[in-house]
């Protein structure tokens, strides 16, 4: 009687059957909150349309020599380039490690952060799906064997929402997070309990073992004989997820944000507000790519953001609420050196809504292929409810 | 908190359920939080690092009694107290076997009587059996 009045996502989602597979990819998602301005990051310097509608914020053509080189877009396959602040990732794109997806995003059109966020994160179309978040179906729906507490992080004070679910996660602000505090007397002594305690417990016997792991480790003074991250949250949230992989510590999926993409007002177009986040996102992921070139063939991170921003600069020589974004996928594996999806164009006609790049690659078409080929989790139904996913072939 | 007779405005314990992903009325759907191990197993160190710092005082704006609690029974006989902590936290005492050994892993790791009793108390509320109470 009670089945018959409940939602029919609810059965799906309590009885889920677990897949059981090896380990695949460690999974990076890093989410670009506040809406990006993909238009200014991936720049279609190949379409006049985008410099009508941005005559002040419009990156300069590459070959536009009024510019300084600085301010020039770099191109990437003579239709699209990268805004000059993203051009730390010329390298990963040139091995063919970077591709990117652009006209990507989600079908919902209210171009609300709140609303946009909730519906990604968890993975559905629109407020009647499970509330769950993605990562953390897919991690419900997934037995890798792996029973290690850090298989999920969410890199900040709590997990992301797309963590969210049935499989436990964990919150690290640092990998010091991940140790009991207090004076080091005290600590043996409670950690000689806990060791007493969880003598038959395999899951506390592994938490103790990680704590032994971390506390070798030293954030503050970690140094890749590749690369210096940048000295920002984003760059520490990526050399900790290195730290963690080379640790060995079971690590599955890594969840990192950030924010501070809601440019309304003064984004700036070679400098400023924007270009310094494109410059941390660029060089974050530069260093992760570089530190992490051992691990390449076993590591994947996409970057993703709620929506686009509108194609014509507004008034405050900002970018409002929009809908087609970008997301960019990093790894061994990935069909990489190009732009992905099908264009839509910026010309009248082309756009849609008030003015907005139009979405020609579902996000979760994006996810599911990483999902299955990467991560070796064919549940894709489960993860994303009600939608049947066309792969990108993104990656291999 | 309850057991231990403690005050509190509960802002510490807010962000302590966040960490640990049990924050109140926050499960997704109508049946609640699984009560099987593996859903909370996997992330204990949270749970660990609560215990420890309550039973420390080194959760802001929070307080327990438990010595106020203790000294009601308290024989300053250290096995005793411990009988008397974990009856108070576990319902009952622990086999005279689990007690000694405990109480010889603290000892071993250099903790006073009054260390012990604290050590103890901030593990058995970070023990499998306490999880489930």
């Amino acid at each position: 009687m009670l089945t018959q009045t409940l939602p029919t996502w609810l059965p799906r989602l309590s009885f889920a059957p677990v897949n059981t597979a090896p380990r695949g990819d460690t999974l990076v998602v890093a989410f670009l909150r506040g809406a990006a301005d993909v238009l200014n990051m991936v720049v279609p310097h190949g379409e006049d349309a985008y410099y009508q509608l941005r005559p002040s914020l419009g990156i300069a053509r590459p070959d536009d020599s009024r510019k300084k080189k600085e301010e020039r877009t770099v191109d990437l396959d003579g239709f699209f380039g990268l805004h000059p602040n993203m051009s730390p990732l010329i390298e990963a794109w040139q091995s063919e490690q970077l591709a990117i997806i652009h006209a990507c995003g989600a079908p919902d059109e209210s171009r609300s952060h709140f609303k946009a966020m909730e519906l990604m994160e968890r993975g559905v179309d629109d407020e009647r799906g499970p509330a769950s978040g993605w990562i953390g179906r897919h991690l419900a729906t997934l037995n890798t064997g792996n029973s290690s507490p850090l298989r999920a992080v969410g890199m900040g004070t709590r997990p992301q929402r797309s963590l969210s679910g049935s499989f436990p996660v964990s919150a690290l602000r640092s990998i010091a997070d991940f140790h009991l505090g207090g004076d080091p007397r005290a600590l043996q002594q409670m950690r000689a309990a806990l060791e007493t305690v969880y003598a038959e417990d395999i899951l506390g016997q592994d938490t103790l073992s990680i704590m032994d792991t971390l506390q070798k480790l030293d954030v503050q003074n970690y140094q890749s004989p590749f690369t210096n991250y940048p000295d920002t949250e984003f760059g520490l949230a990526l050399k900790q997820t290195a730290m963690l992989i080379k640790a060995d510590v079971g690590l599955e999926v890594s969840a990192i944000d950030l924010g501070g993409w809601d440019t309304h007002f003064a984004q700036g177009s070679s400098t400023g507000l924007m270009p310094n986040l494109m410059k941390d996102l660029a060089e974050g992921l530069a260093a992760f790519h570089a530190d992490m070139a051992d691990h390449m063939n076993q590591l994947t991170t996409v970057t993703m953001s709620e929506f686009g921003r509108r194609a014509s600069e507004n008034g405050s020589l900002g970018t409002d609420h929009g809908h087609g974004s970008m997301m960019m996928v990093l790894g061994g594996n990935v069909d990489g050196g190009k732009v992905h999806g099908r264009w839509p164009g910026l010309a009248e006609g082309q756009l849609i809504g008030p003015g907005d790049l139009a979405v020609t690659t579902d996000y979760r078409d994006v996810l599911s292929e990483i999902l299955t080929k990467r991560l070796n989790n064919p549940a894709t139904n489960e993860i994303f409810p009600n939608y049947q996913p066309t792969i990108p072939n993104v990656v291999l | 908190m309850l057991i231990l007779n403690a005050e509190t405005d509960g802002i510490a314990l807010h962000e302590y359920l966040v960490r640990m992903g049990q924050l109140y009325f926050n499960w997704p759907t109508p049946d609640g939080y699984p009560d099987y191990s593996e859903a909370w197993q996997g992330n204990l160190m949270p749970r660990w690092q609560f215990a420890f710092a309550l039973i420390r005082d080194e959760l802001k704006n929070t307080k327990h009694n438990l010595q106020s609690l203790l000294d009601v029974s308290s024989t300053g006989i250290l096995q005793d107290d411990v009988d008397s902590i974990t009856s108070l936290l576990l319902g009952s005492p622990l086999e005279r076997f689990a007690r000694n050994e405990i109480i010889d892993s603290v000892r071993a790791a250099g903790a006073t009587d009054e260390e012990t009793r604290q050590i103890i108390a901030a593990s058995i509320i970070a023990s499998p059996a306490f999880q489930w109470r």
